[in-house]
């Protein structure tokens, strides 16, 4: 004999409570990738960029140093294995230069997964507690430390190889060893009989 | 009509009225919860629909057709990044007071142009390999949001249907006013009923659970 029927036993509050709970999440969400903007494809380049800026210089100052080298290990003029070597030593510089830039873009894409994982992290958390506190500032931290660069080792000796070979047999040659040179790849042998083949 | 008579149809009436009201709440609320689970009904099937269309877009940007475009493009990209545009100045060597043999010098121009080619070769077979893995943590990601937006769908889902217990609850309620009236006819045809076949009746025609003096006379006309 009591009420009248106006009551719902809450449902409406659970329903409007629920309806806060994902505008929340929403919130959050955007206030997570909002700070997760500045993650764009500039940024990205940017590390490429920075990558080649630290390395670049690096494998030209080793490439230059190496033909150097070739060149003054080569005071015999007129061998065509010195053409050869030179054609070996550019090869590898070339592909030395493409693995640089390769490397650049693989860079970027390891932080991008990074950064990724980072954001997909808090987004998670927002959606398990139904709207992070703060996410603006969470996430704005949790962008700092994802951005920060990994930090990068110099280069090795990237020729030394190429180097070796040829210096060690010049040296053998300045100590009154037979000369040895190699088969040209694109003249035939013209030389005497004292040369030695080294396929 | 006797009083009495009228009392008993009148609590009669009153109980009808009162079955009638318990029939009517019962009924609303059979309608309020059909109308909760219906409208739970339609929420879901927006989630599911949601849901669906994220995996759609998802497994579209995921078919071979778009991965091989998408390979390919990486590839090209990357093999102008990566293809060497020049070599080494060997000027020192090939002209001057120092310069090899005219044969040696087309030979080691030979030999840059060979490398070039080489390295330029080396650069597009490299990015045809590495573009797998640019595609792959493309899709590392595409796959990591999808997840995350479809999770995200099934959360409100799941919280959704979380609060229909409640509304099911409230829905019992909904016809608590005609519950109402049900108890009250019921309650007044219940006393109605009960005074009319406890009291006392003249006529004898209603109530004769206790016999009264009226009733004695008419037992006694019987007799």
């Amino acid at each position: 004999m009591c009420g009248g029927g106006g009551g719902d036993g809450g449902a409406g509050e659970a329903r409007a409570a629920e309806a806060a709970r994902r505008d929340r999440i929403t919130k959050s969400v955007g206030e997570v990738n909002s700070a997760f903007d500045k993650f764009n494809p500039g940024f990205y380049g940017g590390i490429s960029k920075a990558y080649l800026d630290y390395y670049k210089p690096q494998l030209a100052e080793q490439s230059a140093e190496a033909r150097r080298s070739l060149i003054l290990s080569n005071p015999s003029a007129g061998s065509s294995a010195f053409a050869r070597k030179t054609g070996m030593l550019e090869t590898d510089i070339a592909r030395q230069d493409s693995n640089l830039t390769g490397q650049s873009i693989d860079v970027a894409n390891t932080q991008r997964g990074q950064i990724e994982r980072a954001r997909s992290g808090l987004v998670s958390q927002a959606e398990a507690v139904g709207g992070l506190e703060g996410a603006a500032n969470q996430s704005a931290l949790a962008a700092d430390v994802a951005s920060r660069p990994q930090q990068f080792s110099p280069l090795g000796q990237l020729f030394a190889d190429n180097l070796t070979t040829y210096a060690n047999s010049q040296r053998a040659v300045q100590q009154g060893y037979k000369p040895i040179s190699f088969v040209p790849s694109l003249f035939s042998n013209k030389g005497g009989s004292s040369t030695t083949n080294v396929p | 009509m006797e009083p009495m008579t009228l009392l008993a149809i009148a609590s009669l009436l009153a109980s009808g009225a009162g079955a009638v009201q318990s029939n009517k709440a019962q009924k609303k609320d059979a309608n309020a919860r059909s109308g909760v689970l219906a409208a739970e009904r339609v929420r879901q099937q927006q989630f599911g629909d949601a849901a669906a269309a994220r995996l759609v877009d998802t497994t579209k940007q995921l078919s071979p057709e778009a991965q091989t475009a998408e390979t390919n493009a990486a590839a090209d990209t990357r093999a102008i990044a990566t293809t060497p545009q020049s070599t080494g100045d060997y000027s020192q060597v090939t002209s001057g007071s120092g310069a090899k043999p005219i044969e040696v010098n087309s030979e080691i121009a030979r030999a840059l142009v060979g490398a070039l080619r080489k390295g330029s070769q080396s650069a597009v077979a490299q990015s045809r390999l590495s573009a797998y893995g640019d595609v792959s943590a493309d899709n590392n990601i595409r796959m990591l949001r999808s997840g995350s937006d479809i999770g995200r769908i099934a959360n409100a889902s799941a919280g959704s249907a979380g609060v229909v217990p409640y509304e099911l609850d409230g829905a019992n309620m909904a016809g608590n006013a005609a519950r109402d009236r049900a108890s009250l006819y019921n309650f007044l045809g219940q006393i109605g009923m009960t005074y009319a076949m406890t009291r006392p009746n003249t006529a004898g025609t209603v109530g004769t659970a206790r016999p009264s003096s009226a009733g004695t006379s008419n037992m006694n006309a019987y007799s």
